[in-house]
């Protein structure tokens, strides 16, 4: 039988549950990965709900734990990288249109890689997570114009570099 | 022409947004349900090096030992449990975690040096760390919040659930057996030594003989890779030091 506190966040958990799930898969692309880091997610959550009930904003708290997580599992694990300008210069058309998902995780991290992490974070939070730009004000402890800039400078920094290779 | 520019720019502009717009999502069965097995070891996921020094405490006061060194363990880290106030010198090799503050344990970091207290108050448990790096960092965990202070000043605050993390590593009952038949323990002089192995990586505890006091703990790599590499050495500990409250405070 479960307690109201850990019902009211299973309940969080499964309202939520498919921004989570988009999130950690266009971050770690391992599906296991995912998995576990989501399952993690919960569990922690869940060893304290007391500490949770108090929690004024739940779901930035939970986003916050959940950007921790992904980071430390890539920091942790050596998985392809992505960063490399060689990488971004062998962008073409083809690639900017994918097929699957193993080819749009391709495409997504090698153009967020060429940002710094808060405007990565913004735009991964935007669309991946279905966020609006106030709640990622909040999850980042930003002021809303802040979090609005940062979206705007990522994305006009990646149209300047596909322009260069005329994939615009 | 500039007009023509800035709609060619913002045509663009919405191209580039689209791209990031999900279009092969997968699909979602997780389920939350079923309690899983932790993939990531949770030495890595606390965050902190209170957690380590915690390990490694709580590693030693579980084993199966000689009654003698049994003896003296358990007195230190009676000492140490009961003591009020903890202060800890140490040197990890790690990497700063964004703007947070946090050090993590990282193998291809470099050297940094801290120091750890702790406070118990009741029930409650406060940590402080200060960074001995150019921003001088310092990070308090006040039993309820995060605290970051650059040069003195606060410069973040948030919700934050380690305090409840070390309480529960440092909580024997949380304590897998598995570790008891894995632990090795030797005497020399006036030293006894506690090695514990866990995923390529070495914890040994130091106690001595005639004070009962922990005097040293490390972390270090066994693994094929990196072997030998120091992640973290204690350089002091001392108990029941002089801790005033306000350093738990931002």
């Amino acid at each position: 039988m479960m307690g109201k506190n850990r019902q009211q966040i299973f309940e969080l958990f499964i309202a939520e549950k498919d921004n989570l799930f988009q999130y950690a898969s266009y971050r770690l692309h391992d599906i296991k990965d995912v998995e576990d880091v989501l399952q993690n997610l919960y569990e922690k959550i869940l060893s304290n709900p007391e500490r949770f009930r108090n929690v004024e904003n739940k779901r930035a708290y939970i986003y916050r734990i959940l950007y921790n997580e992904c980071t430390n599992l890539l920091r942790y694990s050596a998985k392809m990288d992505l960063r490399s300008p060689e990488l971004f210069a062998s962008l073409d058309k083809e690639t900017l249109q994918p097929e699957n998902f193993e080819e749009e995780f391709m495409m997504v991290n090698r153009l967020l890689n060429l940002l710094p992490p808060e405007q990565s974070e913004v735009i991964r939070l935007r669309h991946h997570s279905n966020l609006s730009f106030q709640e990622i004000a909040d999850i980042m402890e930003i002021p809303l114009p802040t979090a609005k800039g940062r979206y705007r400078y990522g994305i006009e920094k990646i149209r300047e570099k596909l322009k260069k290779l005329n994939l615009l | 022409m500039d007009t023509q520019d800035n709609i060619k720019s913002e045509r663009d502009y919405v191209k580039v947004v689209e791209l990031f717009n999900p279009k092969h999502p997968r699909k979602n069965e997780l389920t939350f349900s079923k309690p899983k097995k932790r993939k990531m070891g949770k030495i890595w996921s606390l965050g902190g090096i209170a957690a380590m020094f915690a390990i490694i405490i709580t590693v030693a006061i579980k084993l199966v030992m000689p009654v003698s060194a049994a003896e003296v363990i358990n007195k230190a880290l009676s000492n140490l449990s009961n003591a009020e106030n903890v202060k800890v010198e140490f040197m990890m090799r790690a990497v700063k975690t964004g703007e947070d503050g946090i050090y993590r344990p990282d193998l291809n970091g470099n050297i940094v040096n801290g120091t750890l207290f702790i406070q118990k108050k009741g029930d409650k448990i406060f940590n402080r760390i200060d960074w001995d790096d150019s921003e001088r960092n310092t990070i308090i965990f006040d039993g309820t919040k995060y605290i970051h202070l650059k040069n003195g000043t606060a410069v973040a605050s948030h919700p934050s659930a380690f305090s409840d993390e070390l309480i529960n590593i440092l909580n024997l009952e949380h304590q897998p057996d598995n570790i008891i038949k894995e632990s090795d323990i030797s005497t020399d002089g006036n030293t006894i030594t506690v090695r514990h192995s866990k995923r390529n990586i070495l914890f040994t505890g130091e106690f001595r003989k005639d004070n009962k006091q922990l005097a040293k703990a490390s972390v270090v790599v066994t693994g094929k890779e990196n072997a030998g590499m120091v992640m973290l050495e204690t350089k002091l500990i001392d108990i029941n030091i002089d801790i005033p409250e306000t350093m738990f405070m931002d």
